[in-house]
């Protein structure tokens, strides 16, 4: 059944891996200054001089490009959850002309912050572009499918928290959102599918739980108010828990298998990033390449196909920066031990 | 008429001081479709109309607002051609509006309030159902007390009993005030020193406390009273400003201020349109664009008019390399808009790729005639044509001819609403000769596939994509490809058997056709090279007998159409008259309903994948030209 269903996305997402970048072509690419332009070049994105900026935009194009394609033959929730994916390019345009709006900058400087959704716009981007006031932009915003977002937005200004509220309040409702949708998913991948969007929700409630106690001084309370409430191998109770430690390391000591080992030593958030985001690319290649007709294998995809963007963009800058080739394996995290998801999918 | 109107690419060169006359003229003429200048950008380094299009913009939108909150929706065309605002001018004219949707935003932010405040008021009243059987002041309800501990919420309805007995154990007392088939409602009362004691035994029940809102103060009826009177007030405060917001909208003054300032901006628009691609350096401006040929001494009087000579204009014909760029503009008559725009939803034809609108037409009207023939239905789709004029709109030209067709072949079938016998056919009823009724279609089907198939020769011709007009298989090759599988398949039919010539007729063109695409593979493996070379060919011969069959459909519809009928009389006369009239009514209405919309899909079906898919790229750009805003009295003169 999921077979027959699925053939088309199938053969579309092995057509597609064959693209992802393996560990010795990354190694390459980071020694080779032209090999990596060219490469960038042959992923059809616009000629002329590249800066950070259309960068950025040329890698959310190519997801977005990608995406368009896996999704073409879905419906129903499947359709919904991998469009759902792009939802998170779309609420980072939100956040730039919130925050744009708020700190009272031109139009024209809003509008270069901003990417381009193509046909997965649905942010009626214009209106709020032309909004005078934070509160007309909320008030036109609650005439889009983000109206609770615009409500909530709206309780938090008058209660005068700032941008950080907002934002945090933003991210959670697009955690949950995914988390919802990878919960109304029924077919035979379904497990496969949470394992990928729990390893997510995992990453990042561990990350902000460090964040808002440790970093923002923030009481247990509010720091554990502020997560997802999701997650896979981390329950609401065990965060509850972890909330109340006092310190980072006593948090990492006391965290439940598989974590425990993997972040075992590690006393700094930024590397708790790191292991956690290679846990995930571990979790989507073993789905790319060990599973067959299912979703759960294009939303592996998109995440790897992603990692490699950013990598490259990473390897880009770092040329035109003139750094050596230590120093950019150093930023996308090469240095670190083998055994992430950087295996080339089949 | 089948080729887009004949373009010429015009460089225009003026004084950066006249740019926003020259961009005025240029609107006012309304055929210049702008596009990026060939000069080389460190040529002409500036961009002047940058501030001038952020002014605008931030003008526009604010104005654009603003007529929305005062429902403003016709603006109409301005009367006298005017200059275009200067900088300065707009500026002015944007900070007006900036101070008058501060003062529309304001309300707007008022009946935002308003409204959320109904809301939440209407929330309330819902909240104070389940206390309504109280009797008691609600303020009670919500105080603390050193020694009294008090719970009101809910749990299951089953677990209630016993609740209330393990809590009498603690010293405690229930009421239970309201009960409905799930849940049962309760005030739970005792010595606040055995809360943690009964606080486990709530927890075990399943309790869920149940908030009351402050809001709540004096007893459940006058509660209500309280919020019913606000929801009210609050409802008619909202009106209040609705009704101040129609009277200011309706105020002479600011309404003819804002067209006047709507008239403004619509003249300083195409300067701001035009100013990502017009470039300068100094006093020197340009901009380049598309024209129609024939536009072009119009255009020219409207520039000499509006500068007076101080402007280089420089003309010339599209190039072979560009006529992607070339945009494509079709003048059709009013009664083939509806079949153009049916073209356009496919693709915008390449600037001189042949333009299928009149062929689509003729050749729609006659398929949709000929698989749907009955004068009656036919009659009522040209009255549902008229009738529905003011829907329709653009569309009821197409279904008045369809309806027309209809009838036309109705005649030729002797068919009025399924009835054969009211009069005689010109032709014949299509039930009674089902295989001259294929023929016919398949000689038309041949018809239509030889004509497109000379179409895509045209077309690769006039592109100068030679290769594939002679040796591709939708080409000239093809095209004797598919003559000699037809003069073999004639062969087959009236002697039984096929002759070498016949063969010949087949093979010699099948082979140029395996030759063109060998050749066109050239830096592909030999392996792999002769795997194309075959799939390809095999594709070629049976994309042209499938193509040819599906034609058989225009037969099979016309025969369906009288299958329907016979099977609503059949149905008619196994019931009493009136039963006999219902069916026959009802069973028209199925057929012009259902199986009209199944043959209008099935000829657009035809037309789309039988036709344009050989022969039409559709990846032509449409010709956008330069326009004001709300139209121009002069610009809609001819030759003006």
């Amino acid at each position: 059944m999921s077979a027959a269903r699925y053939a088309y996305l199938h053969a579309r997402v092995s057509m597609l891996a064959d693209q992802l970048l393996g560990m010795e072509r990354l190694q390459f690419l980071v020694d080779a200054a032209d090999a990596a332009d060219t490469w960038w070049r042959a992923l059809g994105t616009r000629a002329g001089a590249q800066t950070d900026d259309t960068i950025d935009q040329e890698v959310v194009t190519i997801l977005l490009r990608e995406l368009a394609v896996l999704v073409r033959p879905l419906s129903g929730p499947p359709h919904e959850l991998l469009a759902y994916w792009a939802h998170r390019f779309e609420l980072s345009n939100l956040k730039t002309v919130i925050r744009g709006k708020m700190s009272g900058r031109p139009l024209a400087w809003i509008e270069a912050q901003l990417l381009d959704m193509g046909p997965f716009a649905s942010l009626p981007l214009v209106d709020l572009l032309h909004s005078d006031t934070p509160a007309e932009l909320l008030r036109r915003l609650e005439r889009s499918a983000y109206a609770n977002l615009a409500r909530q937005a709206r309780g938090l200004l008058e209660q005068g928290k700032g941008s950080f509220a907002l934002d945090a309040a933003l991210d959670r409702y697009y955690f949950a959102g995914l988390t919802r949708h990878a919960a109304a998913m029924q077919d035979s991948g379904a497990h496969l599918l949470r394992a990928i969007v729990g390893s997510v929700i995992d990453r990042v409630n561990l990350v902000w739980l460090l964040r808002y106690r440790y970093a923002y001084n923030l009481p247990p309370a509010q720091a554990y108010y502020l997560l997802i409430p999701a997650g896979h191998r981390l329950s609401a109770e065990q965060l509850l828990q972890l909330a109340q430690y006092v310190s980072h390391d006593e948090v990492i000591e006391h965290l439940p298998p598989p974590y425990d080992a993997l972040l075992a030593g590690v006393r700094d958030t930024e590397q708790v990033t790191l292991v956690l985001e290679r846990e995930t690319w571990r979790v989507a290649a073993n789905t790319l390449n060990y599973s067959a007709f299912n979703v759960a294998r294009a939303l592996a995809y998109l995440i790897l196909r992603e990692r490699d963007l950013r990598r490259l963009r990473a390897i880009l800058r770092g040329h035109r920066l003139g750094l050596d080739g230590a120093l950019i394996r150093a930023a996308i995290g090469l240095d670190l031990p083998r055994g992430d998801g950087a295996m080339v999918a089949h | 008429m089948f080729t887009p109107v004949p373009m010429l690419r015009v460089d225009l060169r003026l004084l950066t001081d006249d740019a926003p006359r020259g961009a005025l003229a240029l609107a006012v003429c309304a055929e210049f479709d702008p596009e990026v200048s060939e000069v080389p950008a460190d040529q002409l380094p500036e961009l002047p109309g940058e501030s001038y299009r952020l002014v605008h913009g931030e003008a526009q939108g604010r104005l654009e607002k603003i007529l929305a909150h005062y429902e403003i929706t016709d603006v109409g065309p301005e009367a006298v051609p005017a200059e275009p605002e200067s900088l300065a001018q707009v500026v002015e004219l944007g900070a007006w509006l900036k101070l008058q949707w501060e003062q529309c935003s304001e309300d707007e932010e008022k009946v935002r309030r308003l409204r959320d405040e109904h809301r939440r008021t209407q929330q309330l009243l819902q909240t104070l159902d389940q206390f309504m059987v109280l009797n008691i002041d609600l303020t009670l309800l919500q105080k603390k007390s050193e020694f009294l501990d008090l719970h009101v919420g809910m749990l299951p309805r089953g677990n209630a009993q016993r609740c209330e007995e393990a809590l009498s154990l603690a010293g405690y007392v229930s009421i239970r005030f309201l009960t409905k088939p799930d849940q049962a409602h309760m005030i739970i009362a005792g010595p606040a020193d055995r809360k943690q004691e009964a606080e486990r035994v709530l927890q075990a029940a399943g309790w869920h406390t149940a908030d009351i809102p402050p809001e709540f103060r004096g007893r459940p009826a006058e509660v209500r009273a309280a919020l019913t009177a606000r929801a009210h007030q609050l409802q008619t405060n909202a009106a209040e400003l609705d009704e101040r917001r129609r009277a200011q909208g309706a105020q002479d003054s600011l309404r003819s201020r804002l067209l006047e300032a709507a008239h403004t901006l619509a003249r300083a628009e195409p300067y701001a349109t035009l100013a990502p691609l017009m470039r300068s350096r100094g006093s020197l401006a340009a901009v380049s664009g598309w024209v129609p040929a024939a536009q072009l001494p119009r255009l020219l009087r409207l520039l000499e008019a509006s500068l007076g000579g101080r402007y280089v204009l420089q003309t010339r014909a599209p190039r072979a390399d560009e006529r992607l760029r070339v945009p494509s503009l079709l003048r059709h008559h009013r009664w083939l808009q509806p079949f153009a725009a049916l073209v356009q939803s496919y693709g915008v034809p390449r600037y001189g790729e042949i333009d299928p609108t009149v062929l689509f037409a003729v050749s729609f009207v006659l398929m949709f005639g000929m698989m749907f023939g009955d004068v009656g239905h036919g009659a009522i789709i040209v009255l549902a044509g008229i009738t529905l004029r003011r829907r329709l709109r653009g569309y009821t030209p197409l279904v008045i001819a369809a309806g027309g067709a209809s009838m036309s072949f109705g005649l030729l079938y002797g068919s009025v609403f399924g009835y054969e016998h009211l009069i005689s056919a010109f032709w014949m009823s299509p039930l009674s000769d089902p295989m001259r009724m294929l023929g016919v279609a398949l000689a038309w089907g041949i018809g239509f596939i030889v004509l497109a198939t000379a179409l895509t020769i045209r077309n690769c011709l006039s592109e100068g994509r030679w290769h594939a007009a002679l040796w591709d298989g939708h080409g000239a090759a093809g095209l004797l490809l598919y003559l000699g599988l037809l003069f073999a398949a004639y062969r087959y039919a009236t002697t039984g058997g096929i002759d070498a010539g016949a063969l010949l007729g087949m093979v010699l063109p099948l082979g140029v056709v395996f030759a063109g695409t060998w050749q066109e593979n050239s830096t592909t493996g030999p392996g792999e090279r002769v795997l194309i070379v075959l799939v390809e060919g095999f594709e070629t011969v049976m994309s042209y007998l499938s193509n040819t069959l599906s034609f058989l459909r225009v037969a099979a519809f016309s025969l369906n159409h009288v299958a329907l009928a016979i099977a609503v009389f059949t149905l008619g006369h196994m019931m009493h008259a009136a039963g006999y009239w219902l069916t026959v009514v009802l069973g028209n209405v199925f057929i012009l309903v259902l199986e009209g919309a199944i043959v209008a899909i099935q000829v657009l079906r035809l037309e789309y994948y039988e036709g344009f898919s050989r022969f039409f790229s559709g990846d032509g750009r449409a010709f956008r030209p330069l326009t004001l805003r709300y139209g121009h009295a002069a610009a809609l003169k001819p030759n003006g």
